[in-house]
């Protein structure tokens, strides 16, 4: 059954559905219409808006991938700013077990695809799934809670015109940084696309080498234009794990490359709440899972045996730990250490030459973490 | 004083505007045309070399090597006749960002008989590694300097002329008021 009243809520009333059960007729509390009165005219046309969004330019028009449990204000919200730019093929979305199902809140279209799982999976299972469903040829991954932005539009229009590419990173602008008047994303990513040198530029072939460089940024899922059979083709996808999904995703696209472009176009934004129920926020022994999470890429890494991804990963390693020992419990923190040194030892221990001799600041520092 | 609401200045950039260079160009020195009415001029005793493109979306990418300094370096955008006595704000809004925090100058430069005045706005325009807006007003009445009528006028954004940089300038509005 649709929840006239939510659909109030969330779309307002230009949207509500034109059935209308004899319970919800609204009740006559005025006087008796008059029959001789003149007909109601029909409201007069809406003005023609002064300022109005250009035409989206022909390119490339990938699928939008979108996990959502239980935020259906915010799919809301994001599918009216979407559906707004013209450039997606198709939106799935992928309901994770939400207690009121998506499909109740959002009204079906030839361009939307909604997908379920009956109990919630984990926002990396649900995007893996959002996945197979992909036809178009590139894929753009957003959540529910976040905002893909209308610079989206030159940068598909830019890859129509760029040739073959794996992934091509772009950059987001993030709510914290915004509250402080600024426009963009925090330091800690704006320190490694200095590092890579690309901080202007509306897209850029990156040089190989830099790679390892760029692959330190945060470890977001909507922050790329992925080519789909080349996630295919490595079978990259997120972690089943509780947190940190996202990390198999972003660092096998990055290792199995084989050409990776950059813009420094603000697509997304990122909305950050320092409370509530998302990922970011749990303290739970569930952020011992980390460690599956990072597995898949170390074996990658170990294969490969080169020292600029040993270095770049076995960093990010320590600085995501530290980050996971911030915010679990404090009963916990010892025990996140004690697996932390045996992780450390067992997968980082044997690129240790390599690390100290490219490194030995991050040798020093992998020693003392690894007990 | 004007009665014309806000007057748009900026026509000279709309073929920028409509990204119509998106491949990187060298600079052509001491000047170089990125549309009818725009030019990036340099010192011609400076050692520099670099490239420029218009994106789609964004009004020009500038990436410049400095190998000897010179006196200026600024991007010029010829504006149409207006008497500077009939406006109350000669405005401008941008939205820049840069690979170094760099220092905009903004300026109107209004031709004479004798060569040209330059009157500069009172705030200069930050570019950083994050896009910046920037917003800022020249009021002529306050300028006595200001020619009322000049036979041509520029308003010029002056760059660091003694330095390397890379400069993204996505949006550049002029306007009267």
């Amino acid at each position: 059954m649709r929840r006239a009243g939510l659909w109030r809520r969330l779309l307002g009333r230009a949207h509500e559905p034109e059935t209308v059960s004899p319970q919800d007729a609204p009740v006559s509390v005025g006087p008796e219409p008059d029959p001789e009165a003149p007909p109601e005219r029909d409201p007069p046309p809406a003005p023609e808006p002064l300022a109005r969004l250009d035409p989206v330019p022909p390119g490339l028009r990938p699928d939008l991938v979108i996990p959502c449990h239980n935020d259906a204000p915010g799919l809301v919200r994001l599918l009216a700013r979407v559906r707004r730019l013209e450039c997606f093929a198709r939106i799935i979305v992928v309901d994770d077990g939400s207690a009121e199902p998506v499909e109740e809140v959002i009204p079906p279209a030839p361009d939307l695809t909604i997908l379920r799982h009956d109990a919630p999976r984990g926002g990396g299972i649900a995007r893996n799934r959002g996945l197979i469903e992909v036809t178009a040829d590139q894929v753009i991954f957003a959540d529910a809670d976040d905002l893909v932005l209308p610079e989206i539009r030159a940068l598909l229009a830019d890859l129509a015109q760029a040739g073959p590419f794996d992934i091509c990173q772009f950059r987001y602008a993030d709510s914290r940084v915004a509250e402080e008047g600024l426009w963009g994303h925090p330091d800690w990513d704006e320190r490694f696309w200095e590092g890579a040198d690309h901080v202007v530029g509306a897209l850029r072939a990156l040089p190989d080498d830099l790679w390892p460089v760029l692959a330190q940024t945060a470890n977001y899922p909507w922050n790329k234009v992925y080519d789909t059979a080349f996630l295919r083709r490595h079978g990259i996808g997120c972690a089943t794990t509780a947190v940190h999904q996202d990390i198999p995703l972003h660092w096998m696209s990055y290792l199995e490359a084989r050409r990776v472009l950059v813009s420094d176009r603000v697509c997304a934004w990122h909305e950050v709440r320092e409370r509530g129920g998302r990922l970011t926020n749990r303290s739970g022994r569930e952020r011992m899972e980390v460690f599956d999470a990072l597995d898949p890429v170390a074996a990658r890494i170990a294969r490969a045996a080169r020292p600029d991804w040993e270095v770049a990963f076995a960093d990010f390693t320590l600085g995501l730990i530290d980050w996971g020992a911030w915010k679990i419990a404090p009963e916990l923190e010892g025990e996140l250490r004690t697996a932390e040194a045996h992780w450390l030892t067992a997968r980082v221990g044997p690129w240790m030459d390599r690390i100290a001799a490219a490194d030995p600041g991050l040798a020093a520092r992998l020693r003392a973490r690894m007990g | 004083m004007s009665e014309h609401g806000v007057i748009a200045l900026d026509g000279m950039l709309v073929p920028l505007r409509d990204g119509a260079v998106s491949e990187l160009r060298p600079l052509d020195l001491p000047g170089t045309e990125m549309a009818p009415g725009v030019w990036l001029h340099t010192d011609p005793e400076a050692g520099i070399s670099g490239q420029w493109s218009s994106p789609r979306g964004r009004l020009c990418e500038i990436d410049i090597t400095v190998d000897a300094p010179g006196r200026w370096l600024g991007l010029h955008v010829a504006l149409p006749p207006f008497e500077a006595d009939a406006v109350t704000w000669l405005g401008i809004a941008l939205r820049v960002h840069a690979a170094r925090p760099l220092a905009l100058r903004p300026c109107l430069r209004s031709g004479t008989d004798e060569g040209f005045v330059d009157t500069f706005f009172d705030r200069h325009a930050l570019a950083r590694t994050a896009e910046t807006d920037h917003h800022g007003v020249l009021a002529p009445d306050r300028h006595p300097d200001l020619p009322a009528t000049a036979p041509w006028r520029e308003l010029i954004l002056f760059l660091p002329s003694g330095e390397s940089l890379s400069l993204a300038l996505h949006a550049l509005r002029i306007f009267a008021l």
